[in-house]
């Protein structure tokens, strides 16, 4: 017979163990890694397509240098008319020489992305018919290396995928990627690299891997500064402050008259270099010497200056809220604070988080001086391809040149949020319209041609990308020094040593293997 | 001396009036303080974005409005990822009562050679994790040709040692005279596993049905590996898709989550009182 007194702590028990199944329910897991390494780089030339294709011309038309494409954006229609022309010229000389084949993209493009994603892979397949492209959303970035590192194991190995440099060069030492450098340069079916963002072609040229594209460019962004046009217009500023010795006699005004601080500072790697970057503190890894520069001059300014925001309190960081990105917003949109630095990508989402209740808009990067350049960091992932069987690398190269044509980025570029790494996109009828519609993107699109990738690189290439963990250990230690539990000494002591130790086996393991 | 008695001594200090209010309040404080994210989750999902973001957030929303969920079930497939997930996890969560009945019952009742071997092997099965296996598992479903299969995602999970030791553990309590009988009567071996033995650890197989329900609702990784068609995607896949590149649409993702919990809450409402007579006795024996 059962006891009766026990049921009220079998409810208990029982409601304890509902609301643990809920919350278990509701939890799911995404983290950044790496892979490991192993040497040989795959070089898999077109050795077919010289034969194959007959007619030397080249898809894109396009200006070659970045002044002319940022001065004249308005030649949109004869450009992209001209363009189109060329793209069918071309497209009809590669279309009979394609041999059908079925491509696997994994990307990380879900929701309104994922469907642009799917508009541009079904444009591809209209030029191309006996081309099949099955583009799959694998999660983020860290779900999909890991699906990658099955599939290597499973030597079942997807076409196409979207990744960063790191994984790009762990990739390529296990010898399953498709080095791009010879489809690059093949007369007939290459592509004119001046048409890029010099940065974008210099970070897909593997210096370390003797100078190959193992990636090729796809979209952009940088980080610049969101910041409420209102608040500043309210207290007599005529707009966001362009040094940061302007910016900090604005947090003054800010904490003084409306008692608030004026900057949300999220802990992230990219945003710290950008900061870092304005005083001249690029790049931040010397890769000679395998170390860091955070002990040189540029850095001492930059910790400074994020210790004085944080005693004067002007500005907090969002450590220890649970998305820190969406902390930062979210601080943006209560008008908690004036500024926040992240990426143009969050331009569309700051748009539907603020829903019109004040006015703002992006601009550059705080710098040291005025009249400097608003220098600030680019990232984004590049398009990676994997070395199957020629036929279907042939057709891989095809999508990814249509992926960063002119036409497709300036599509990708007006529905994602993300910057074009084409500059004749700024010369395109729908980019150009697109941005006259977003004067935020506009000014991050005035913004881009000054930034720089946060890789140790010359202008011929990248000299080889750190390892994620270089960037947990850069945010770590902002995380410390913002919330006062390290000095700026301390800090900067940290990431001289632990940078050191850090980028000295990784570079060993790179450069002497 | 007599045996202690409720209210005797020791015993009664727990239930005076005011150590039982103050057992109350902490109970009711730890029940909101459990409550609190679920409560956050359910409100933030009835906000715009806006209001999403607020810094406070609105505890009560201004603006309630079950426009995210109609959007969630008009703009993506989460019915059918739902479904999926239903499919799935009832398959998995049956598959693993029926071979963890089965070996469970073989590991007490038949004797054999290797069996504390067996045992021995299936235990340290439990202690390695998912993810030290699973690339050599994607490999072999990939090999065999399931990759982007519900059987991929059903199969490999229809039987493990969570279910296996939950049985024998249950049936380790069951008396010899029982079967013995049902032996006399001329019932086959499966036929005293079936008639006698499965209805007497019933409690157990309800709760390692709703364990591992639970577990397969919740799989991420392995769906995510083992998937490539939107089609076959799962309901924690569909939820990994309202955080997009870059950024999260707060209140759609915790919209698709509360979408996404009901129907293990639902079970579990349903069920609780067999998983605690289940986990209670098998932890006693």
């Amino acid at each position: 017979m059962k006891d009766r007194s026990s049921r009220p702590k079998g409810m208990i028990l029982g409601a304890l163990l509902m609301v643990m199944a809920l919350i278990a329910a509701a939890c799911g897991d995404d983290e950044p890694a790496t892979t490991t390494s192993t040497p040989d780089v795959t070089t898999a030339a077109p050795a077919t397509t010289e034969a194959a294709m007959e007619e030397p011309e080249t898809t894109e038309a396009a200006p070659a240098t970045t002044e002319a494409a940022m001065e004249e954006p308005d030649t949109t229609e004869a450009t992209s008319a001209t363009t189109e022309a060329a793209m069918e010229e071309t497209t009809t000389t590669t279309l009979a020489q394609l041999e059908p084949a079925t491509i696997q993209f994994w990307h990380v493009y879900s929701g309104p992305l994922e469907e642009a994603m799917n508009e541009l892979v079904a444009r591809f397949e209209a030029r191309y018919p006996q081309i099949d492209v099955e583009a799959q959303f694998t999660g983020g970035y860290y779900p999909t290396s890991q699906k990658i590192a099955g599939a290597i194991e499973a030597d079942d190995l997807p076409n196409l995928t979207v990744a960063f440099e790191d994984a790009t060069v762990n990739w390529g030492r296990a010898g399953v990627l498709l080095d791009l450098t010879d489809y690059v340069n093949d007369p007939a079916i290459g592509v004119d690299v001046a048409d890029f963002l010099p940065v974008e072609i210099a970070r897909n040229t593997y210096l370390s891997e003797g100078g190959r594209m193992l990636s090729f460019p796809w979209t952009v962004a940088i980080a610049v500064m969101f910041h409420n046009l209102d608040m500043l217009n309210g207290l007599g500023f005529d707009g966001p402050a362009e040094t940061w010795d302007e910016f900090l006699a604005q947090c003054e005004v800010i904490l003084t008259e409306l008692n608030k601080s004026c900057y949300s500072i999220q802990v992230d790697a990219s945003m710290w270099n950008a900061t870092g970057f304005t005083y001249g503190g690029f790049p931040t890894i010397d890769v000679e010497t395998r170390a860091t520069r955070y002990g040189e001059e540029p850095w001492t300014k930059a910790l400074d200056l994020f210790a004085t925001l944080i005693e004067e309190g002007y500005g907090f960081p969002t450590v220890g809220r649970a998305d820190e990105a969406t902390a930062n917003l979210s601080d943006f949109a209560s008008q908690q604070v004036a500024y926040i630095m992240t990426s143009s990508r969050w331009v569309p989402f700051v748009e539907e988080g603020v829903a019109g209740s004040f006015n703002w808009s992006v601009g550059a990067v705080p710098q040291e001086f005025e009249g400097a350049d608003p220098v600030t960091v680019l990232f984004g992932p590049n398009a990676i391809a994997f070395n199957t069987t020629e036929a279907e690398n042939l057709a891989t190269w095809e999508l990814i040149k249509f992926l960063s044509s002119a036409d497709s980025q300036a599509y990708w570029a007006a529905t994602s949020g993300n910057l074009p790494s084409r500059l004749s996109v700024g010369d395109s009828a729908e980019y150009s319209a697109f941005l006259e519609t977003s004067p935020p993107m506009a000014a991050a699109w005035e913004i881009l041609p000054y930034a720089l990738s946060e890789l140790p690189m010359n202008d011929e290439g990248n000299l080889g990308p750190p390892p994620f963990s270089f960037r947990v250990l850069q945010q770590d230690v902002q995380a410390e020094l913002l919330t006062g539990n390290m000095s700026r000494e301390e800090a900067q002591r940290k990431l001289v040593e632990d940078g050191a130790t850090l980028l000295g086996e990784y570079y060993a393991n790179l450069f002497d293997s | 001396m007599g045996p202690l008695h409720r209210g005797d001594g020791v015993m009664a200090a727990g239930h005076t009036p005011q150590t039982r209010a103050l057992a109350h309040i902490v109970l009711v404080a730890l029940c909101a303080f459990a409550l609190a994210p679920l409560y956050w989750m359910v409100t933030t999902s009835l906000k715009p974005l806006d209001e999403a973001l607020l810094v406070p957030p609105t505890l009560i929303p201004e603006t309630a409005s079950i426009t995210t969920y109609i959007d969630i079930f008009l703009e993506t497939m989460m019915a059918r990822w739902i479904l999926n997930s239903l499919f799935v996890a009832v398959l998995s969560a049956s598959g693993n009562v029926l071979f963890g009945a089965l070996a469970g019952y073989a590991l007490v009742r038949i004797r054999f050679r290797g069996r504390k071997v067996i045992l021995m092997l299936v235990l340290a099965s439990f202690m390695i994790p998912f993810e030290a296996t699973f690339i050599a598992n994607y490999v072999l479903i990939n090999d065999l040709g399931w990759y982007n299969t519900y059987t991929a995602l059903i199969v490999p999970w229809m039987a493990g040692a969570f279910a296996v030791f939950m049985f024998r553990q249950e049936f380790l309590g069951i008396s010899d005279d029982l079967f013995d009988s049902a032996y006399v009567d001329g019932s086959s071996e499966f036929r005293a596993f079936w008639s006698i033995g499965l209805p007497l650890v019933r409690a157990a197989a309800v709760t390692v049905f709703l364990i591992t329900f639970i577990w397969s609702w919740n799989a991420l990784l392995w769906p995510l590996f083992v998937t490539a068609d939107a089609e076959l995607r799962v309901v924690q896949l569909g939820l990994v898709s309202f955080q997009t590149e870059g950024a999260v649409f707060i209140n759609m993702l915790m919209a698709a989550a509360v979408i996404g919990i009901l129907p293990v809450g639902i079970l579990f409402l349903v069920g609780q009182r067999f998983v605690i007579e289940g986990v209670t006795q098998g932890g006693i024996k």
